[in-house]
């Protein structure tokens, strides 16, 4: 338990139907689910990221959404400042989606083509009435362009997303956030598709934010070498649970289960000299549907046995503040 | 004699306002049995000199001029009869997303046969059986020929499309970011699949990337480009030991790695330019802390210093 917890979340789930064809409908087989969120639990503290890691599938965005309830869970409870999130009727909900911000992993689409930068700020400022005149309105958005180093912002303010490289397109979506003075934001790899010498700028920029404006965020990615730059702790995922979570420098350093092993032993070196080893695990990810009954990780793992095929790992500490969930160690 | 030698290539493309050079006059060699990477970031012009290799450029881009020799005839000046002989049998092309770049509704084993049957004096069943044993040899099961693409993982594609490009036993093959855009550890099952494919079967290839670190594990020789120009060329290990070009050096600054003490990286500022109209004098100038004047008005030439090739003035 930390002392100033900003969001917490217990046993999330989030399945989804898969759908089968109409003839199904009149044959016994049962309904089965994909648990694309399974009995997640974790919390963030103050002016704290959390990075989330995973192969695509693994139900990464799925939770994000979840929490800000852009898509209902199925179970579970998310608080955030001790208020129960899940509990909110759509009225109070938008009072606290002001709080509760997102950053989209794509630049361009997540911007209207047909507004200046301006104006696009200028939409938030509306639909949350944060200013009362033009010229409030007017400040508001100039502010929130320096922040974001949109500068100069005469420069700025009459462009459109089209004119604009990726970077400084996601510094617009950025821009959007900051306005509101959100205390919890979630960053779904905001910087995957922008180009390498733009990138450290926007992940800079985050730890700014986080510093000056107490912002706690998750930042969710499939790569673990930007997560090391801003997280302060990261969370393997893997079919929609957490395996592994803990202190970034120590989880890179010491990592324990057999997938963030493997994750991070795959990750290509930028020193020639050094060569990489060939990773033990083989195979895709599978798809399981059901909550399952055992280790999800088991058809892949080297160190498996029967244990792990026939129970569910829960989580267990192994150091100052490291959780991992396998039985093998 | 080089396999494939480069010279002073240029691709426009036509735009409302003048034309955009994609590629401004870059010339390389690519020696026999040699892997040469080329990094940039989108937009410097490295998938269009992949494509002017293979002559697969669309309108409104054009080859403006240059001559691309591939094993000592011009390719650009062959008419297209002659050229449909190389293209995908001699020189081959793996592209970046597979899903868009394999016939979805063809199976993948088809999709190999076609390529043998069209280069090569086979029966079908003999091109079908070779297509099977491709499959076999990028770690696909031959099962799996009948698959079509949708039926395949992303990893599964890529690999459909490696088998395709090594069907014909190349002389060169150009690998255009084949693993960008999948998972980790899909990423890493490929390229000890490309590392391993290069020493069977001796391949000679173009290695294009915007990710430093695959370069470096895949590459003989390393050459950096920026807003269509070539800045710096040298050997893999020189390159990323003691860069000369500012941009090398500030590619390599701003990379995070996750192994080794955690440094504090160092963004490049700005964005790379507009190439309908680039800056004048030295490309990255406008992004260089080390500009000088001759750097805004001078565009710098190629030279050699301390065993690279790099285009800068403040260097050597």
């Amino acid at each position: 338990m930390k002392k100033h917890e900003v969001i917490k979340v217990e046993n999330l789930t989030k399945y989804f139907k898969i759908k089968k064809g109409f003839l199904s409908n009149f044959s016994k087989s049962k309904q089965e689910y994909i648990y694309a969120v399974n009995n997640i639990s974790f919390s963030i503290g103050e002016k704290e990221i959390l990075g989330f890691i995973g192969e695509s599938g693994c139900g990464k965005s799925t939770m994000s959404r979840s929490i800000l309830r852009l898509i209902e869970p199925s179970s579970g409870t998310i608080s955030f400042k001790g208020k129960d999130i899940l509990a909110l009727n759509s009225k109070d909900l938008r009072k606290y989606r002001r709080k509760m911000q997102m950053i989209f992993q794509d630049p361009f689409g997540s911007l209207n083509p047909r507004r200046t930068v301006a104006d696009t700020l200028r939409q938030t400022v509306k639909i949350h009435k944060l200013a009362e005149t033009i010229d409030e309105e007017d400040k508001l958005i100039k502010e929130a362009m320096e922040e974001v180093e949109l500068i100069p912002v005469e420069e700025y303010w009459d462009k459109y997303p089209a004119l604009l490289s990726g970077g400084q397109q996601q510094r617009v979506s950025m821009g959007r956030v900051i306005i509101l003075k959100p205390e919890f934001v979630i960053a779904d790899e905001p910087v995957s598709m922008l180009d390498v010498s733009v990138r450290i700028g926007v992940l800079k920029l985050i730890l700014k934010m986080k510093e000056k404006h107490n912002i706690s965020f998750i930042y969710i990615t499939h790569d673990l070498s930007t997560a090391r730059y801003v997280c302060d702790r990261i969370a393997i995922m893997y079919l929609g649970k957490i395996v592994e979570i803990g202190p970034t420098e120590e989880i890179l350093a010491n990592p324990v289960h057999p997938y963030t092993q493997a994750l991070i032993k795959a990750v290509p070196d930028i020193d020639p000299t050094v060569k990489v080893k060939e990773i033990p695990i083989k195979g895709y990810v599978p798809v399981v549907p059901g909550e399952g009954v055992n280790c999800s990780f088991y058809p892949r793992c080297p160190y498996a046995d029967e244990q792990c095929n026939n129970e569910m790992p829960t989580m267990k500490k192994v150091g100052d503040d490291h959780f991992v969930a396998c039985f093998k160690r | 004699m080089a396999l494939l030698d480069i010279k002073e290539l240029k691709v426009h493309y036509k735009t409302r306002k003048g034309p955009a050079k994609a590629v401004d006059s870059i010339s390389l060699t690519v020696e026999e049995n040699e892997t040469v990477g080329l990094i940039g970031e989108s937009g410097c012009g490295k998938s269009t000199t992949a494509r002017a290799i293979m002559k697969i450029i669309k309108e409104p881009g054009e080859i403006v001029g240059g001559e691309v020799i591939f094993q000592g005839k011009d390719i650009i000046k062959m008419p297209d009869s002659e050229f449909r002989d190389i293209r995908g049998n001699k020189l081959t092309i793996v592209r970046q997303e597979a899903q868009n770049a394999l016939n979805p509704v063809m199976s993948i084993g088809n999709q190999i046969a076609e390529v043998i049957l069209a280069h090569q004096d086979v029966n079908k069943k003999e091109a079908w059986s070779k297509a099977e044993e491709q499959l076999d040899m990028v770690g696909i099961s031959h099962k799996r020929a009948k698959s079509f693409p949708h039926e395949l993982s992303g990893g599964m594609r890529q690999r459909g499309m490696i088998a395709i490009a090594t069907a014909c036993n190349p002389d060169f093959i150009i690998m255009d970011e084949p693993i960008t855009g999948l998972d980790v550890i899909v990423q890493r099952q490929l390229l000890t699949l490309i590392n391993d494919l290069r020493e069977r079967l001796n391949l000679t290839a173009l290695f294009i990337a915007h990710d430093l670190s695959v370069v470096s594990e895949t590459c003989d020789q390393v050459v950096v480009m920026y807003a269509g120009k070539i800045m710096e060329k040298a050997d893999v290990v020189s390159i990323f030991k003691n860069p000369l070009h500012p941009y090398t050096q500030a590619l390599i600054n701003s990379y995070p790695s996750i192994r080794g003490e955690k440094k504090d990286l160092i963004s490049i500022p700005g964005s790379p330019p507009r190439l309908v109209d680039p800056p004048q004098g030295c490309r990255f100038h406008l992004r260089c802390k080390f500009a000088i004047e001759r750097c805004r008005v001078e565009l710098p030439e190629i030279r050699e210093v301390d065993g690279h090739e790099v285009a800068c003035h403040i260097v050597g």
